[in-house]
Order: structure tokens, then C-alpha cells, then sequence
């Protein structure tokens, strides 16, 4: 995993997706298994250990996510959907996926032109 | 950061105005919800004192956030848009070579023609999609 704390596109990328992956899950967990047994099962186990574990992983992505797009000279408006994808359910890993498209393209359309 | 200090910042332009805003909603927000936070843990939930740390960070993300946001090139910001245009455009020329033999022929039918038409409407809408849709 060398490329993940490189500092060139590749690495800023993959850290990105990695946390956009692990912030996606996380928040399904939370959604969809932490308060469902919050609520019916009246016990707050799992929200307790996922909650904040979530919340400081969020940091990271937040993070990962402006480091990315300060490189990549993203507009603020990407940023911003980049930033609100974390924390609707399923959102991440489809603007994820977009980016991840929209470099990909841009660069097969660099090694055309050059 | 040198290069970008030489720059004017323009604290008044429409855009920015708008950023000042969503921070001064923003970040007091996040402040008080630490503060709350804060003291919900120290009446015993201990859960509660990571939240109260996390919240300052949104704060100073926040701030950080706006303060690159003023200090934007407008011209590297402008020449990604021109790249991506010109990307969309030369990808769809691609298309529209490919597709220029059996495209378009001269002895059009009126069926024919509004098919083409209509073949042509959906590869303009095509090039009008952004990087959201791709």
C-alpha cells in the first residue's frame, strides 16, 4: 500500500475512496442496525461503540475529501456534495463512484490529447 | 501561498458573501452544540465527551474551508472548467465522426429525418451532462 500516503494524485485518491468506503459502511451500521436496536431494542450497545467511532472517522473523510479536492482543484460546489454524501445513507458510494469516473476520464482524455 | 497573497482577496463579491454567511451560521452552531455537548457529559454521559471534542473541529474545518475558498485562483478554477469543457466537447466529436457515415445521409425521408433529429437532440443532451451525471 505504498501509494496510500504518497502524496501524489493516486495516493490522495485512494485515501478518498478508502474513507468514503469505510464512512459509507459506518453509516449503515449506525442507520440501519445501531438505532433500529436503539429504539425497539432498547439497548444502546451498538450506537455506543459505532457513534463515535463513526463521528471520528467522519473527521478523516472530511479531511481525505478537501485534501483531494484542494489537489484536483475541484469546485467548492464538489466539495460540498463530497462533504454531504458522508452523511446520507448510500450517498458516499455513489458520489464516490463519480468521482473516481470523472478523474478516470479525464485522464484518458489527457493521454489522447498529449 | 506567496503567489496567492499577491493576489486581491474580494471579500464582497456575491460568492463570498454567501460563504460569509454559511460560516457565521455555521460555525456559532457548531459551538453551541459542543458547548451542549459538553456539558451533557459532565452530568454523566460519558459518550458525550468525544462529541464535544469533535464539535469544535467542524468549526475550524469549517474556517479553513472558507478561507481557501476566498483565497480560489479563479484562474485554476477556470482552467479545470475550460478543461472539462473541452474534454466533453472532443469526447462527443469523437461520437459524432464515428457516427457521421450512417448519420445524416442525404436522401433523408421525413421519418428519417425525424429520427436523426431526434438522435442528434439526445447526443447534444449528452455533451450537456456534467461530471454529477456521468
Amino acid at each position: 500500500m505504498k501509494t496510500l500516503w504518497s502524496g501524489s494524485r493516486e495516493g490522495s485518491l485512494l485515501r478518498y475512496r478508502a474513507m468514503a468506503f469505510t464512512v459509507g459502511t459506518g453509516l449503515l451500521l449506525l442507520v440501519f442496525v445501531g438505532i433500529p436496536i436503539q429504539i425497539w431494542g432498547h439497548s444502546k450497545a451498538v450506537v455506543a461503540v459505532v457513534g463515535p467511532i463513526h463521528g471520528y472517522l467522519y473527521l478523516i473523510y472530511l479531511a481525505a475529501a478537501f485534501d483531494l479536492a484542494r489537489r484536483e482543484r475541484f469546485p467548492i460546489s464538489r466539495l460540498f456534495v463530497m462533504i454531504s454524501a458522508g452523511l446520507v445513507p448510500f450517498v458516499a458510494f455513489i458520489i464516490e463512484h463519480r468521482i473516481v469516473a470523472s478523474l478516470r476520464a479525464e485522464e484518458r482524455s489527457d493521454a489522447t490529447a498529449s | 501561498m506567496n503567489r496567492e497573497s499577491d493576489r486581491q482577496v474580494r471579500w464582497v463579491a456575491p460568492r463570498a458573501l454567501v460563504a460569509h454567511l454559511l460560516v457565521l451560521c455555521f460555525v456559532p452552531g457548531c459551538l453551541i452544540a459542543g458547548w451542549w455537548q459538553a456539558t451533557v457529559a459532565m452530568s454523566g454521559n460519558g459518550l458525550s465527551y468525544l462529541y464535544a471534542f469533535e464539535w469544535p473541529v467542524f468549526a475550524i474545518f469549517s474556517v479553513v474551508l472558507w478561507w481557501n475558498f476566498l483565497h480560489d485562483d479563479p484562474d485554476e478554477v477556470g482552467g479545470r472548467r475550460l478543461r472539462e469543457l473541452r474534454r466533453d466537447e472532443s469526447i462527443s466529436g469523437e461520437r459524432a465522426e464515428l457516427r457521421s457515415p450512417d448519420f445524416r445521409t442525404e436522401d433523408e425521408d421525413d421519418e428519417l429525418r425525424a429520427y436523426n433529429d431526434y438522435l442528434a437532440q439526445l447526443a447534444q443532451r449528452d455533451r450537456a451532462k456534467g461530471w454529477r451525471s456521468r
